[in-house]
């Protein structure tokens, strides 16, 4: 077997630092676009874990060498030299019922959970509403729908953009995909 | 300044636009016997000869708007 990359030995590294304390965590950002057919390039981890597990997740991190950048009731980045660690901390119950429900997948880092595609579109468009100069999400949503439109729960997908009040933006995006 | 070179005229006219670079709008669909994650540790791969030390990443924004 070919030797892993940087990052997919960070993620390896990481994943099985949380598995060891049974901290639940599943992955969101560009690595979770993986299993739903939209492979890019992409920098860091980026995972959701429980907020009630956030102090024990801190330690480990540092205990891997990771400096604490940032860490809100809401979010962690941590830094290792150029290597990052980006975490969203589940407390609501819909980020809460979405890292229950991730799926295991066996992959070349290791058995690692993964958010539903509905969940990974709401992350996305979360982090697009909150910060809109993020034009990658908006491209990554576009390529979600248009990768999985056979499978993809519309009505889900719907539920959340009008959690955001952005319906409007769904329309605009499913009137002009290909 | 104009160029003097001379390039030889295609002997057919192309039926479609050649792509000079990758990702020029063309979407590839993904091989679907492959692991998608191993295929992404592929481009990785890739990334880190070309890119051997990642550029600083932008933390979290603004985060007013958090209802998940």
């Amino acid at each position: 077997m070919a030797p892993l990359s940087r990052l997919g030995k960070q993620v390896q590294e990481v994943l099985d630092c949380l598995e060891r304390i049974g901290v639940p965590s599943a992955l969101i950002g560009g690595l979770a676009l993986a299993p739903y057919k939209v492979i890019r390039a992409t920098q860091g981890i980026d995972l959701l874990t429980d907020a009630r597990r956030a102090d024990a997740v801190d330690r480990e991190l540092q205990a891997l060498g990771y400096s604490c950048l940032h860490r809100s009731g809401d979010a962690g980045n941590y830094v290792r030299g150029d290597e990052r660690v980006d975490l969203l901390y589940a407390s609501r119950p819909a980020a809460l019922r979405l890292l229950a429900d991730a799926k295991s997948r066996s992959t070349p880092f290791g058995t690692l959970r993964v958010i539903s595609l509905e969940g990974l579109i709401a992350f996305k468009l979360q982090g697009l509403v909150n910060d809109p100069s993020r034009t990658r999400d908006l491209e990554d949503i576009r390529a979600l729908l248009q990768m999985n439109r056979d499978i993809v729960d519309l009505d889900a997908v719907r539920e959340y953009f009008r959690l955001f009040d952005r319906e409007a933006l769904l329309d605009e995006i499913l009137s002009t995909l290909p | 300044m104009k160029s003097s070179r001379h390039y030889p005229e295609p002997k057919q006219k192309l039926t479609h636009p050649v792509v000079l670079f990758a990702d020029g709008g063309v979407s590839v669909p993904m091989s679907s016997d492959r692991d998608p994650f191993e295929a992404l540790d592929d481009l990785m791969t890739v990334m880190d000869a070309l890119c051997p030390e990642w550029p600083a990443r932008r933390n979290f924004g603004p985060m007013d708007k958090l209802r998940l």
